[in-house]
């Protein structure tokens, strides 16, 4: 700047002679020009303008300097805001226990450009982070970007000694660490969160998915504090029941696998939900495995005997059955074309509905569902949501397997139970709806009341149907196959199912899928319960028995005795007067 | 004249930029406080953060349940525990167990109140 003054100046000087002035140096000039006098006003006033012109154009120019050249502590400051690990909101269960929080930890960074003798550094931060890989250190030392992580989330000593170090270019900066403090207890619920806080399975991927993340990159919500905590539907005593359940049992009928749930029938709130194995969301080292999926939600599965529910409903609700019909079972088998379909607990009579409920009929299931008709059962599986992909908050969901040509015989099949693959949470759904009174709904895992869940409820069958079904599976624990889980005071309904697996295409006779859904209390159902076991075998007790009844039901029965003190169902030990009105009046099998 | 003007313009000068000096230095005294404070709340906050994290990873159900089997003698629930709050029976008719007991020593007898307001500190005995 002060160069072209000079040169300014130098032409004022050329003018200056063109006058005719005497050259007698610089300084000699300038105090001509000073001197009090009205003639040289005007050069005067021209070398003030031209001393803030030069002023001004150097101010501007420094402002465009500090607009276009990147500010060194503001960009190291974006660098470390999108590198770093972002707040989540904790997630608490149903009564306000911790499911998961943000603790804050404090992350190692360099600056390579920064860094003086790379050599000498990566040396000595090896030296105090001995986890630390000398050569990949090493190479990211040596790149040329402004910001690299040397090590996330380090201990406070570490914090001490790194900082004692002094290294310059070596910067720490703090995090948020995601953490489980309940451990493997909702595992599958919660799904868990990278080092990044970037929730990668569970609930943790549905709460980025309603716009946590583009919260964060907008430079918003970097504190837990900001954010409101999630709210499930679970309650942390009874989830962690139902996995402790579920791994005894699991042990005791050696089992390669189990599952199980309970389920608010009246608001759709899943209480617990567990799937083993599982994985600690702590260290979800082995959470992608295939066998550590969740099968309540990923799992597709023949539910066997659970879906004659479904079918005696169809057929109840349709009017081409009544509680009183009866169907005979003589022969004990029934043939469709070249496949041939057996009683498991033959009979050889002629059964009531209760009764083909009871003794888990084939027969008399597929009778029924052959009144209703194969676009009757199909339209009536379809509102039931047994046929698409069920979606709750949960990331993973599986679709049903449909058979992709719906004939008599894959009707015959699914009456029973075979031939249709569905998620258990799905058919949880549909049992939900058969006994609450027809309303069925989506399970959800946030916390909601029946007045939320009914706006979202859709009407699927009659009250009268309801209550058929809930008479029936009552008949079912007290007289039937699900006795086992008949807790005394509960007033326990249930529907065992078994299914046999299919290995390579066929049915494999001595690899069992066992399911036990259980409703309680049978009048006024509040709960659902399910557990399932894949491939569990015979134990001592059972008689070698490995059906439904001998693992899942026995699981299912602990299940409700200690849920319910939990759940605040109250014990009744005179049964209620005249829980079933309608079927009394109807004369039901059973009912007297 | 225009000289006081002059000390009185020149004094008001002073004084004011005195006083916006001192504004100015206690504003930069209390907002680094603030931040103090801020840094503070901070670090208790994320230290409740932990603890709370800390709380619940003793509490959890199964550390819990293991405990209770190693440690504690007792036994699982029953449901005919629990009895509902009107099952429970109504409590009987009050009874004045120390008037019945004087009653049977022949004691029945109302007590005679002294008249003489100099002796309402003491209590009379039925003995008298």
């Amino acid at each position: 700047m002060s160069q072209s003054r000079e040169n300014e100046a130098a032409m004022d000087e050329v003018d200056g002679a063109a006058e005719g002035a005497p050259r007698r140096g610089r300084m000699a000039w300038l105090r001509d020009v000073f001197r009090m006098s009205g003639e040289k006003s005007e050069p005067r006033v021209g070398l003030v303008i031209l001393g803030f012109s030069a002023l001004f154009i150097a101010i501007t120019a420094r402002l465009v300097l500090l607009a276009t050249l990147p500010n060194e502590q503001v960009g190291l400051r974006r660098a470390t805001a999108t590198a770093t690990s972002a707040a989540r909101p904790d997630i608490v269960d149903r009564n306000g226990e911790v499911l998961a929080t943000d603790i804050r930890t404090v992350s190692v960074f360099a600056e390579p450009r920064k860094i003086l003798d790379k050599d000498e550094a990566t040396e000595l931060l090896t030296a105090v982070l001995p986890d630390l890989d000398a050569k990949e250190l090493r190479e990211k030392l040596g790149t040329k970007k402004g910001f690299v992580w040397v090590q996330r989330e380090i201990t406070p000593r570490q914090q001490a000694e790194v900082h004692r170090l002094g290294i310059p270019g070596v910067g720490f900066v703090p995090e948020n660490k995601r953490v489980y403090p309940n451990g493997t207890v909702a595992a599958h619920i919660l799904g868990f969160a990278n080092i990044d806080n970037v929730g990668i399975a569970g609930m943790e991927k549905y709460i980025d998915s309603q716009g946590l993340q583009d919260l964060n990159g907008a430079g918003f919500a970097t504190e837990s504090t900001d954010l409101k905590p999630l709210k499930l539907s679970i309650d942390l005593r009874v989830q962690h029941l139902v996995r402790d359940e579920l791994m005894k049992g699991m042990e005791r009928f050696k089992a390669i696998a189990a599952a199980g749930a309970i389920l608010d029938v009246n608001t759709g709130e899943v209480l617990g939900l567990a799937s083993l194995p599982d994985f600690d969301p702590n260290n979800p080292v082995d959470a992608l495995e295939k066998d550590r999926i969740n099968r309540m939600n990923v799992g597709v599965y023949e539910m066997g005997s659970t879906f004659k529910a479904l079918t005696i409903a169809m057929a109840l609700d349709s009017g081409k059955a009544n509680i009183n019909s009866s169907y005979s079972t003589a022969g004990g088998m029934m043939r469709f074309g070249r496949q041939v379909i057996k009683e498991y607990h033959g009979t050889g009579r002629t059964l009531t509905v209760p009764e083909v409920f009871l003794h888990s009929s084939n027969m008399g299931s597929i009778k029924m569902a052959l009144a209703v008709g194969v676009e009757g059962h199909k339209a009536f599986l379809k509102k039931m949501m047994q046929l698409d992909r069920m979606t709750t908050e949960l990331p993973e969901s599986a679709a049903p397997i449909v058979p992709q040509r719906w004939g008599e015989i894959n009707t015959a099949t699914i009456a029973f139970g075979h031939g249709l693959a569905v998620a258990p949470i799905q058919a949880m759904a549909a049992v939900a709806a058969l006994v609450n009174g027809g309303y069925l709904m989506k399970p959800t895992f946030l916390k909601r009341s029946e007045e939320e869940a009914k706006k979202t409820a859709i009407r699927v069958i009659k009250p009268e149907t309801s209550e058929a079904m809930r008479f029936i599976m009552r008949l079912n624990g007290e007289k039937g196959s699900a006795r086992k889980a008949d807790i005394p005071g509960y007033f326990v309904g249930g529907k065992t199912g078994t299914a046999e697996k299919v290995i390579n295409g066929r049915y494999a006779k001595n690899k069992n899928f066992t399911t036990f859904t259980a409703i309680a209390p049978s009048d006024k159902p509040k709960y659902l319960f399910l557990a399932i076991y894949d491939e569990p075998k015979g134990y001592a007790e059972s008689g070698g028995y490995s059906t439904a009844a001998w693992n899942a039901g026995v699981t299912t029965g602990k299940l409700i005795e200690r849920a319910a003190p939990i759940l605040g169902l109250t014990p009744r030990f005179d049964p209620p007067p005249s829980p079933f009105p309608l079927m009394a009046k109807l004369g039901a099998w059973g009912s007297r | 004249m225009i000289k006081l003007l002059h000390v009185i313009a020149i004094g008001a000068l002073v004084s004011s930029a005195v006083y916006a000096y001192s504004i100015k230095y206690e504003t930069t005294l209390a907002a680094e406080q603030l931040q103090k404070m801020r840094a503070k709340t901070q670090r208790e906050r994320d230290a409740i953060a932990v603890l709370k994290a800390e709380w619940q990873f003793l509490n959890r159900p199964d550390r819990i349940q293991t405990l209770a089997d190693r440690h504690l003698d007792l036994q699982a629930f029953s449901a005919t525990q629990v009895v509902k709050a009107s099952e429970i029976p109504n409590r009987g008719p009050k009874v004045d167990a120390i008037g019945r007991k004087l009653e049977d020593l022949g004691l029945g007898v109302p007590t005679e109140t002294p008249k003489n307001t100099k002796q309402s500190g003491t209590t009379p005995g039925p003995m008298q």
